[in-house]
């Protein structure tokens, strides 16, 4: 056993691993191409933003909170993104700075009032109203002008194996690794999450902590919609909300659980994993798109049930 | 210096409430204070005045020849004011080293744990105040309730503790338990530091304290020290009543049997022979954990169980709690607050929570039929509240354990099963609890209780079961009901019959 108390949750992902190998080999047998580099290079493309967008959801669904505002922050990152330039001035640089700054405005905005006792999905749920607003009126049918040097920059691939988005992606996974399961601050967050009154008075300052919780999850909202708009060099006020569910059914088959200071990064990573490789598979077996919200639907419903059920702290001994 | 720290006619108001009326306390180094009175007597409001939690409304504070009219969070910490309350305040899921240092993490300048150097804090620390930890890498979520208020009490004293007030630290452990904490107390207490102690078994007060404080409804009733008491004056200050009057009288005529246990096991219980009379108060003892929870719980459905239960001579089928409810049986929870009440609900809804059915007609509430039912149980168990329609949680303990008696009582049960009826329940209300028992039982109910106060069990019940590591060791009755006997019995020790 070790001092640090994430570390528990780190070997208690491990299982969701051998899930992810055994998905890699049945779907390898059944589909030759599954294996192919092109193959693995396309299910790292789709897995790059699901699993920025998923390690920051992580963060507030650990608060027992959720960010519902996710997506329609992606969305409105690509729409910024593609207006190409702000007056005269066609800086993409500026225009990425302003999606941090609009993406961390949510983020205070979020955390401030969740913290002040709104529950989290209705706050984010106003939040995300209003991001698809502003998302809609720069952007109201998708296209726009996204610079070229950063789309191509973004859409970088080399050495046969590797591309940006992954890079981007695996390094922010790790550096929020790092964040939340090494600093004081994943100790408060944790605290928190587990008995925000307790960590009250133990001197946790909660206030910082649920506002830095929600600012993180917007700031990987906007890393996600970068990467987005690396796929699809153009902005769209309505793409990013698939990231909202998506990353929210990634953290739970993850084993984070709703009831608040428990799971963790590692199992989030396996989970966001196994979601894209899912639809990668469902795609290589044909399955019609609509039926695949279903499929997700229901993964979603399971995943929310057995973490009640077997992994909450809270759950009952009988009924 | 001769005081450590002084309360001067204290006065605090709830809106119209009074919540304390002049309350005088002097505690000087090194001493352990008891400060006493029954639910509703200001305890809790004065450990949050000198918590700095509540601002009072009049009166003042002297710490160390410092007088201030109140204190807040910082300034009662600086003055090195600590207190433990009762549910300990820990995170279950993080180490004991995690919660030890939570706010006073060691980090690097980036944010990152140093754990080498959190280690080196904790055991100096431990070793300066002479308090023996669990291991500093298990879950507090795995540790045994004695373990946790220690780790409780350290985090409190290894940030320069003065003053250590414990919120009744004693009212979830056994006695082994109760005697590890002694001793940390006593080392506190040997370094100079000043202890609160705030308990509603009067058997520690005498073993443990130097003086003690009673308060009433809010008001100071008097100062002495503890060798000067006896445990009949001190609830006579507390209650304004005699302490032999506390228990009512028992019963010499009992029914034919009720429930007849036999080779009956569930959880720890193992092999269980009973037979419980009607027109009796069956008490069920022990040292905690010896399967008396598991016992009871197998008869009501709530944990598995093989073996046979009669109820008149007919044999019983019990999976679930519904089965007992048909069955006539009911149960009362030791915990009201997670498995007895909804809190934040009126008290009228509370009360008939569990007979909806029964007073509903074409499933919708009958009025006439509820309203009669609450008013009986008002009535029966005197519920003292500003109206019924006020939330549970307004409600003192005791009257709270009221609401989750009488949720009960209203189906009528033929059986009652009690689950530690009185836990942080005050005199006054313990003493109507019993009258309440005594009365059903005479009009022909038969009360199973368990309870882990000895006392209790000794006072109320007319026979006694007493469990030891799953199985009973014998029944208790008549003159045979003694202290010595339950605690050799406990103990696996034989009682000379």
């Amino acid at each position: 056993m070790s001092y640090n108390s994430s570390f528990k949750y780190i070997k208690r992902s491990l299982p969701l691993f051998a899930v992810l190998v055994i998905m890699f080999a049945f779907t390898g047998i059944l589909s030759p191409t599954f294996l192919k580099v092109e193959n693995m290079m396309n299910i790292m493309l789709r897995l790059s933003p699901l699993l920025v967008a998923s390690c920051g959801q992580t963060f507030v669904i650990l608060l027992s909170g959720i960010d519902m505002s996710l997506g329609a922050v992606v969305s409105l990152t690509t729409s910024v993104i593609a207006l190409g330039s702000i007056g005269s001035i066609s800086s993409p640089i500026l225009l990425v700075f302003l999606s941090f700054a609009l993406g961390i405005g949510f983020g205070l905005l979020n955390g401030y009032f969740v913290y002040k006792g709104i529950a989290p999905i209705i706050m984010t749920i106003g939040t995300s109203v209003i991001a698809k607003g502003i998302a809609l009126i720069i952007r109201p049918i998708p296209g726009g002008m996204v610079s070229l040097e950063l789309a191509e920059f973004l859409g970088l691939e080399f050495g046969g194996i590797f591309s940006v988005p992954m890079i981007i992606s695996f390094s922010f996974f790790l550096f929020l690794m790092w964040i939340l399961h090494w600093t004081r601050f994943g100790r408060h967050l944790y605290a928190t999450g587990a008995n925000r009154d307790a960590a009250k008075r133990a001197g946790v300052e909660v206030k910082k902590t649920i506002i830095l919780a929600y600012v993180i999850s917007s700031i990987s909202a906007v890393v996600c919609g970068l990467l987005v708009v690396g796929q699809i060099w153009s902005g769209d006020a309505l793409i990013g909300e698939v990231y909202t569910m998506d990353s929210v059914t990634s953290v739970l088959v993850g084993g984070t659980t709703f009831t608040g200071g428990e799971g963790g990064l590692l199992g989030t990573f396996a989970g966001a994993f196994i979601i894209s490789m899912l639809s990668n598979i469902l795609n290589m077996l044909n399955v019609f798109s609509y039926f695949q919200y279903i499929i997700k639907g229901l993964i979603l419903i399971v995943s929310i049930f057995i973490s009640f059920r077997f992994f909450s702290r809270r759950r009952k001994v009988y009924e | 210096m001769d005081k450590e720290l002084e309360v001067i006619d204290i006065h605090k108001s709830f809106g119209a409430t009074k919540a304390l009326r002049g309350v005088n306390i002097v505690l000087r180094p090194g001493e352990i204070h008891a400060l006493l009175g029954e639910n509703g007597a200001g305890k809790s409001t004065l450990v949050k005045i000198l918590a700095g939690v509540l601002k009072p409304d009049a009166g003042s504070i002297v710490i160390r020849g410092n007088a201030h009219d109140y204190l807040d969070v910082k300034k009662s910490f600086d003055y090195g004011i600590r207190t433990v309350y009762q549910e300990m305040d820990l995170i279950d899921d993080m180490t004991v080293i995690d919660n030890l240092m939570l706010a006073k993490e060691k980090t690097s300048t980036f944010g990152r744990m140093k754990y080498p150097q959190m280690l080196d804090e904790v055991n100096k620390m431990s070793k300066l105040r002479g308090v023996e930890l669990p291991d500093l890498d298990a879950r507090v979520s795995d540790l045994d309730i004695i373990h946790k208020q220690i780790t409780a009490i350290a985090r409190a004293v290894f940030s320069g503790c003065k003053i250590l007030i414990l919120d009744e630290p004693t009212a979830v452990l056994n006695e082994v338990e109760r005697d590890k904490l002694f001793k940390i107390m006593m080392t506190l207490k040997s370094q100079g530091s000043s202890i609160v102690f705030i308990s509603h078994r009067l058997e520690e007060v005498f073993m443990i304290t130097d003086v003690v404080t009673v308060l009433k409804d809010g008001a100071y009733v008097s100062t002495a020290c503890t060798s000067e008491m006896t445990e009949g004056k001190l609830v006579e200050l507390m209650s304004g009543r005699k302490l032999s009057d506390l228990y009512p009288q028992k019963n010499s005529e009992f029914g034919p049997p009720v429930l007849e246990i036999e080779g009956f096991s569930s959880g720890i219980a193992k092999e269980v022979n009973l037979e419980i009379r009607a027109k009796e108060i069956f008490g069920i003892g022990g040292l905690v954990g010896q399967g008396q929870e598991d016992l009871v719980k197998g008869l009501i459905g709530l944990v598995d169980h093989v073996g046979s239960v009669r109820k008149q001579g007919r044999s019983l089928k019990i999976r679930r709690i519904e089965d007992a409810f048909k069955n006539s049986i009911s149960y009362v929870s030791a915990d009201r607050k997670s498995e007895g009440l909804v809190l934040c609900r009126p008290i009228y809804e509370n009360i008939i929570l569990s007979v909806l059915g029964r007073v509903s007609r074409h499933g919708v509430l009958d009025r006439e039929l509820s309203s009669a039912v609450v008013n009986r149980m008002i009535r029966l168990l005197s519920i003292k509240s500003g109206s019924e329609k006020d939330p549970v949680s307004s409600l003192s303990g005791g009257n709270q354990q009221k609401v989750s008696l009488s949720k009960s009582l209203a189906l009528n049960p033929e059986i009652l099963i009690l689950h530690e009826p009185t836990r942080g329940v005050d005199i006054q209300t313990r003493f109507e609890i019993y009258k309440v028992l005594r009365s059903l039982v005479n009009e022909g109910m038969t009360i199973i209780v368990i309870s882990s106060e000895a006392v209790e069990l000794l006072g109320l019940c007319d026979r006694i079961a007493v469990m030891y590591e799953g199985q009973v060791k014998g029944v208790l009755e008549g003159d045979k009901v003694t202290e010595e006997n339950l605690i050799a019995l406990a103990n696996d020790q034989e009682v000379p019959v």
